[in-house]
């Protein structure tokens, strides 16, 4: 496809377009039979690379490189299988694949047409082939990652051949600017990033702005404690994100966008620079984008890993130069933001959205999710569940369809505890309310956000305190300091928090954190700090007994908690002194075949004898 | 508009807050991070309320007022929760009053106390974290609220780019430069972030314990540049003391001051100060009465002037002290001895400003306000140290940089100010007419010029054209050293620019071609059609507090106050008229390099001088001291002994800045007043009263009975300034022209292109070398001039606490280059000589110099630059060429290596 690229570029008409994708989907290379090779980070991680390596050598000596091809491409999903991989003839799916493997399955199935066995996926007693087939998949509604795992997100010619560019080819040819916008808006698509603004009202803001000077922003800089959803477009598939910025551009009449991405996403930035010099060299990006004298430009401003950098003022002080710190609307980013002129921002996946809606219609488009939400939401499922990854749900599917349909259930074989979704600023969501469709209203009534998408499944064995500690201590170190309640209330209800797990909680606390989660919430100046009492806020709710328990009981039911934990040993201990030898603190007494006894006051709970006791002896609570 | 606030409704303006519409009304909402120079920053959160409709609290100082608008400010739930932003606030720190410098003008204290708030519920214990290493700055940062007024006001208000944020959550706190102490920081200490913080965090390290409300304020004008800084001096009047400075948040300063207006005020209550007249006897001065003394100088005035006649007798009036007192000076020495030999230290600086600008103008001073800077789109700034010399000043210059204005720095050294500028040109020293020329010629060339100006207002465009072709930027680059292609982009970025400010100090004035100079200058806006038009203009910077008015009050050879010529004899008739005498002089006097000389020849021979320390100040000191020698009677009236008072037959101690009621006009022509705050020492005297003492001996009443009686005698016969009364200034100044008393004062001159002088004219102007080049013998240029830490000949800066410790002694500025050459380092002792003379001192090895030019200034009488300067003078005005000798460099002995720090301003 190299010859493709030389061929062709740059595009100078939509006929054009339409000419080169005709090119490739004629192509030999197109038509060959595939091999998908998850090059994911997730994946990458655990050496896909190694393995498709591994394959292609495998190919070449059985002379098959010619007629099957490799295709590295984003992330497929289900990441804590990795390396994973499909066989494109029969949609077989293969997981924890190792270089080793290789052979096998080029002997075994691309020669012998017969599935290996052993690294296909489990689904209860059953073993299931085929990708269609399996649950996690299944279950799913991939629109906006339609191309992850179908493409290599290096070679824009993969994207043009699934249509890719095919959106702004329409929107520069057939639509206005006013169109697009009332396009987006008829669709409802929400803003992704967590607050669900609708977008296209905020681009209609835009667009009505008469200031020559506009931008375009990208927000990447995805901060939440296990969410990678963004990361995942944008090493997977992005030039649908690059596409729906220019299309957004063109909606709001900027001709300048910055995308705004952690320098902790290396792979994230090294792909979207491709992408980016791809679409220059294709005429796709630059002056007179399809010869429709429509220009647009843009630039990669990497962030240096502040948590608030996310918050969109913020985020534009930043790409300004100066230390990341939000400041207060209104004036609003549409009409006053980066360096003072009307911005529009939007999420990754926001952008990721717009092409499809654009080529199939905000009507159409609207079909998809709940009353108030429309479209489909990425999540990503991580914690205590069977299969982890990266997933897509129309909006509006129950929380328990992922959790135990996508998910497959809890990993642990414990019981299911809660939810916690929307990272930091969101709350967590008990059994009770296991069937809340994941929409945003019904998450806010719980006390919980939709957020960016971060969803961590909890069992029995997490404590509710320890999780509000967790996420507190969380936004206390990422808070910027600008104002005084993020700055110092968080600090003192991390303070009480502490305190609570260590023991030392005193009823009338609790009535304290609840008067600071009110002040924290209503006075501070960002999202962030108004959404930092949430986890707590939300564990009170629905677990205010554990939290009795650790002032009361001064009991943690989890064992979480170090400072409440009791070691005991048992009748049934018989003096091996094994124990006794690994205590680092010598906290634990007791003669050869006498029974061991813990001094508590020693004992720093570090469990150490629990893991070495060969007799059940030892017991914590 | 009308708003509600807790039931009652308000009037409101368009773009008011509803934080000021209740500060207007008096209903008190706590706030603290917001101060109206460093503007909205909603961060400390108390002043939230509740707003009808609106979601949530909101922060009353960036919430606009709205027509309609119901505002609750006093509910319980607001009450609760602003009390509890108080207290989390409180919790940051360790908040004790007690020996706190601010109790009691403390902002936070003040919140405390509407709120009943009378310690945190969340009590950390102190950190004793303080930071004591400046001179002159406390930080204690256990008193901090992290507000930002200080860190906004440092980076976006005096724009010193020093203190700034750093770590997250708890950890926030402020930082000098990358988290280093302050007094290794690149602070320059002027203290604005002492006069906005709200609470006890940034203190005034020498006010300690001197005084929380027993002290008296009094509002007067700063002693130091040319800018007129409006202060407030926090006296105690027990100790007839200064104990403290602040800036006063007016015009023009707007609260601003440097490190000397803020700290240098010490001096006023010196031990050393003059306090009695003394008289040499026996080679000794000794003690005298006043009557004693002021009978002795009538005496010999009288002996001498009867055999020699009046011109023999020559005064010196002062750019540091008050319009009145040289008023009084102009007017003894023309009224009473009848000779117009009378000059001042203009002579020394801006005197080619007066001349040029007269010239082309009409008027000899800046045609726009300083605050007219922050209208620019660019910033034509040439030989100006303006961060150095006019501190406040650059602070309104990177102030417009910020707000989008672009600026060319046109300096042979590269002065701090060329940090912010979009481009540092640096020409070759004493080359700014051939530069200034060919930047006209390009701008011609490329049609950039305003034509319809040049013919409508100017008298003759079509010479100018003519002339200008001498200099095409080929010819011009190679004279100047500066490349075609930055000259051909300065052209284009004055010629492309719709407002043009061209500032400019001593590197234009001190030469040789001083006055051309200026006139080139003025040849430039005039092209550009930048004159008389906001945002534009020629705007010199006059250097010393009072140098301005020492001009308008005629303590000039040619003319008397407000310009009126000595030698028109409508002007002669009038003052002999409402002076009551006859027979004024009807020649110009002698300017002052010219009354010195004629000292060595016996024409002068009495040098009455006020506040101008001749010896240490003119250049070629050998050769000044031999006429100061040479004359027969010299009286010196002072604040302090000097290097001068050593060689008078008569000293009179004189009162300084805060012990006498008067005047001072500033660079922008702005009349400002003065208010006697504390008693002078021993029996020292206004200069008035002198005056008034020698005339009544001499049979001449002056009529000075008081600061005002002089001011109002000026004002009789004055002109521009005849509408200036001094109730009218009692508590802001009024800029001249200012013609009668109903007049609002006139900020810009030459408004819509009406010239003073009816059209304006072009000079023709060419290129003279200065006098003298740099050779094999004397290969090193030398430059002088002001720095940040001191001020003259250092009376002042180093007689007050703390200056002289930051800046102890002169260094001698060398290029990294030479300096490498010589195996110099910084810090190891130097020889510099001259063909008149030679000082040592140590080496300063900084890339602010050029290859081949080195620097040094006049402030320590140890080792000052004008042992070295040379006495040529520019043809015009006779000012000398300060800024241009030749001199070589010998290294002494190694010294202790000075590391510097980065980007450290104004010292190493």
């Amino acid at each position: 496809m190299m010859d493709l690229n030389k061929l062709m570029c740059p595009i100078k008409s939509s006929s054009e377009l339409l000419a080169l994708h005709q090119t490739i989907i004629d192509s030999k290379e197109f038509k060959s039979d595939k091999i998908y090779i998850c090059a994911g980070g997730g994946c990458i991680a655990s050496g896909s690379m190694k393995v498709k390596d591994a394959i292609a050598a495998q190919l070449e000596q059985a002379q098959l490189n010619d007629k099957i091809s490799i295709v590295e491409t984003g992330c497929l999903g289900p990441c804590a299988l990795g390396p994973v991989m499909i066989i494109g003839k029969d949609e077989t799916f293969y997981q924890n694949v190792k270089p080793k493997d290789a052979q096998e399955i080029v002997e075994q199935h691309i020669k012998g047409n017969t599935i290996v066995e052993r690294m296909i996926h489990p689904v209860g007693e059953k073993k299931v082939a085929k990708r269609s087939d399996i649950p996690f998949f299944k279950n799913q509604k991939k629109d906006v990652l339609r191309n992850c795992g179908k493409i290599n997100p290096t070679k824009i010619a993969d994207y043009i051949s699934v249509g890719g560019y095919q959106a702004l080819s329409k929107v520069l040819t057939e639509m206005t600017s006013e169109k697009v916008v009332s396009e987006v808006t008829i669709s409802g698509i929400r803003g992704r990033g967590g607050a669900g603004f609708p977008t296209g009202v905020k681009w209609g803001y835009a667009s009505k702005s008469k200031d020559p000077i506009k931008y375009i922003l990208c927000n990447a800089d995805e901060g939440d404690p296990g969410a990678f959803m963004d990361r995942s477009i944008l090493e997977g598939d992005p030039h649908s994100v690059l596409e729906g910025m220019i299309i957004g551009a063109y909606a709001i009449g900027s001709s300048q966008g910055y995308i705004y991405v952690r320098a902790e996403y290396p792979l994230a930035v090294e792909r979207f620079q491709i992408a980016i010099d791809q679409a220059r060299e294709f005429g796709l990006l630059g002056e007179n984008i399809l010869g429709s004298g429509f220009n647009f430009d843009l630039e990669i401003r990497k962030g240096s890993g502040a948590f608030v950098c996310g918050e969109e003022t913020a985020l534009m002080v930043s790409i300004e130069g100066k230390r990341g710190e939000p400041r207060p609307r209104p004036p609003f980013p549409a009409e006053k933001g980066l360096w003072n002129k009307p911005t529009v921002l939007n999420n990754v996946e926001t952008f990721s959205n717009i092409p499809q809606l654009i080529l199939e219609g905000g009507e159409h488009y609207a079909k998809t999710g709940t009353d108030k939400s429309k479209g489909t939401k990425i999540f990503a499922l991580a914690g205590t569940v069977k299969v982890s990854g990266l997933v897509e749900v129309a909006v509006g599917t129950p929380l328990r369809e992922l959790v135990f349909d996508i998910g497959g259930g809890i990993s642990t074989g414990k019981k299911y505890k809660a939810a916690q979704i929307g990272g930091p600023s969101g709350g967590c969501i008990p059994e009770q309310h296991l069937d809340v469709p994941l929409d945003y209203e019904s998450l806010n009534s719980l006390g919980a956000i939709m957020g960016s998408g971060g969803l961590i499944v909890m069992d029995e064995s997490s404590c509710m305190v320890d999780v509000a500690r967790f996420f507190m201590e969380f936004v206390q170190e990422e808070s910027c300091g600008k104002c005084t309640p993020c700055r110092e209330g968080t600090a003192r209800m991390l303070d009480l928090l502490n305190k609570i797990c260590d023991g030392n909680g005193e009823m009338s606390d609790l009535d304290e954190l609840e008067k600071l989660s009110g002040t924290v919430k209503n006075a501070s100046l960002c999202g962030l700090g108004q959404t930092a009492p949430n986890p707590f806020q939300s564990t009170f709710r629905y677990f205010k007994e554990e939290y009795i328990e650790h002032i009361r009981d001064k009991k943690c039911r989890t064992a979480v908690c170090k400072s409440l934990i009791k070691f005991e040993i048992l009748d049934a201990c018989n003096g091996c002194q094994s124990c006794k030898k690994v205590c680092p603190v010598e906290a634990i007494l007791g003669d050869k075949k006498q029974q061991h006894i813990i001094n508590t006051d020693l004992c720093i709970r570090c469990g150490l004898c629990l893991s070495t006791c060969k007799f059940d002896a030892i017991i914590k609570y | 508009m009308q708003i509600t606030i807790n039931s009652n409704s308000y009037e409101a303006t368009q773009g008011e807050t509803v934080l000021d519409v209740a500060k207007r009304n008096g209903i008190y909402i706590p706030t603290l991070c917001y101060h109206a120079k460093t503007g909205q920053s909603a961060k400390c959160r108390a002043c939230i309320v509740q707003v009808e409709g609106m979601r949530g609290f909101q922060t009353s100082c960036n919430l606009s007022a709205r027509d309609g608008m119901t505002v609750q400010t006093e509910s319980k739930e607001i009450i609760e929760t602003q009390k509890q932003i108080v207290d989390l606030m409180l919790s940051q720190g360790y908040h004790n009053c007690l020996a706190c410098e601010r109790s009691g003008s403390c902002e936070l204290q003040d919140v405390c106390y509407h709120l009943g708030i009378e310690k945190t519920t969340y009590a950390d214990a102190p950190t004793g974290r303080k930071d004591e290493s400046s001179e002159f700055i406390v930080i204690d940062y256990d008193k901090c609220i992290s507000c930002g007024r200080c860190v906004t006001a440092c980076n976006n208000v005096v724009v010193n780019e020093v203190l700034g944020f750093g770590h997250r959550g708890k950890h926030t706190t402020i930082m000098c430069d990358d988290n280093i102490l302050m007094g290794d920081s690149s602070c320059v200490q002027c203290g604005e972030c002492v006069q906005i913080c709200p609470t006890g965090a940034l203190t005034d390290k020498k006010s300690r314990g001197t005084g929380r409300g027993n002290l008296d304020k009094v509002d007067t004008t700063c002693p130091y540049c040319g800018v007129g800084c409006q202060i407030t001096l926090h006296v105690d009047k027990a100790k007839n003391k200064v104990v403290r400075v602040t800036g006063r948040e007016v015009w023009p300063n707007n609260g601003m001051l440097c490190v000397k207006g803020r700290y240098g005020f010490e001096f006023h209550a010196s031990p050393k100060r003059l306090q009695y007249p003394l008289i040499r006897k026996n080679g000794k001065h000794e003690r005298a009465t006043w009557d004693e003394a002021l009978d002795y100088i009538v005496e010999r005035t009288k002996e001498i002037v009867a055999k020699h006649g009046p011109d023999v007798f020559s005064a010196l009036g002062s750019g540091r002290i008050t319009n009145e007192n040289n008023y009084a000076i102009q007017k003894f020495t023309r009224a009473v001895v009848k000779t117009n030999n009378i000059d001042h230290c203009a002579r020394t600086c801006h005197a080619p400003t007066v001349a040029g600008l007269a010239h082309a103008f009409g008027s000899g001073a800046a045609t726009n306000s300083i605050n007219d800077i922050l209208e620019s789109e660019l910033l034509f700034v040439i030989g100006s140290n303006m961060t150095e010399a006019h501190p406040v000043v650059s602070y309104y210059v990177k102030q417009a940089v910020q707000k989008g204005a672009k600026m060319i720095v046109c300096d042979p050294r590269k002065v701090d100010i060329a940090h912010w500028s979009d481009l540092h040109v640096p020409l070759s020293v004493g080359t700014d007419v051939p530069f200034l020329n060919g930047l006209i010629n390009e701008i011609i060339k490329n049609g950039w010029h305003d034509e319809e100006f040049m013919i409508n207002n100017t008298e003759n465009p079509e010479e100018l054209k003519e002339w200008v072709k001498e200099y095409p930027v080929e010819v011009a680059s190679k004279i100047c050293g500066v490349p075609e292609e930055t000259m051909r982009k300065v052209a284009r970025m004055l010629g492309e620019a719709k407002k043009v400010n061209v500032i400019y100090c001593l590197g234009i004035t001190e030469h040789t071609t001083g006055t051309d100079n200026v006139k080139t200058i003025a040849n430039l806006q005039m092209v550009l059609g930048h004159i008389g038009k906001k945002g534009c203009g020629v705007n010199p910077l006059r250097g010393q507090n009072n140098v301005q008015g020492a001009c308008d009050m005629g303590a000039l050879p040619n003319v008397f106050h407000n310009y009126q010529s000595c030698i028109d004899e409508r002007a002669i008739l009038k003052m002999e008229k409402d002076w009551g005498v006859t027979g004024l002089s009807r020649k110009e006097g002698y300017k002052l390099p010219t009354m010195l000389h004629k000292a060595t020849s016996g024409e002068t021979k009495i040098l009455f001088c006020v506040g101008d320390n001749t010896v240490q100040t003119e250049p070629n000191t050998a050769k000044t001291i031999k006429e100061i020698e040479a004359l027969e009677f010299l009286v010196v009236v002072d604040i302090f002994p000097n290097m001068t008072t050593e060689y008078a037959d008569v000293i009179l101690p004189d009162v300084c800045f805060n012990e006498d009621d008067g005047t001072y006009s500033n660079l922008d022509r702005r009349v400002q007043f003065l208010h006697k705050a504390v008693n002078a020492p021993g029996e020292s005297k206004p200069t008035w009263w002198i005056m008034q003492e020698l005339g009544k001996r001499m049979g001449v009443d002056l009529g000075f009975h008081s600061a005002e009686h002089t001011w109002e005698d000026m004002r009789r016969t004055g002109t521009i300034m005849g509408g200036i009364t001094y109730e009218r200034i009692q508590h802001l100044g009024l800029q001249w022209p200012c013609p009668t008393v109903t007049h609002p004062g006139t900020p810009i001159l030459h408004m819509n292109g009406k010239f003073t002088r009816g059209l304006g004219l072009f000079s023709h102007t060419t290129y003279r070398a200065q006098a003298e080049l740099p050779d094999a013998e004397y290969p090193f240029i030398l430059s002088t001039g002001r720095r940040l830490w001191h001020y003259h000949t250092g009376t002042q800066t180093r007689n007050s606490i703390g200056l002289e410790n930051i800046f102890p002694e002169e260094l001698l500025e060398i290029s990294p280059y030479d300096a490498k050459i010589m195996n110099v380092k910084s810090g190891d002792m130097v020889k510099a000589t001259s063909r008149r003379g030679t000082i040592t001192l140590k080496a300063w090895v900084t890339d602010r110099s050029p290859k081949g030019v080195t620097w040094c200034a006049f402030h320590f009488h140890e080792a000052h630059a004008n042992v070295l300067t040379n006495d040529a003078y520019d043809n015009v005005t006779e000012t000398p060429e300060y800024k241009a000798c030749a001199i070589q460099i010998e290294k002494v002995s190694d010294g202790v290596e000075v590391i510097s720090r980065g980007f450290r301003q104004a010292r190493p």
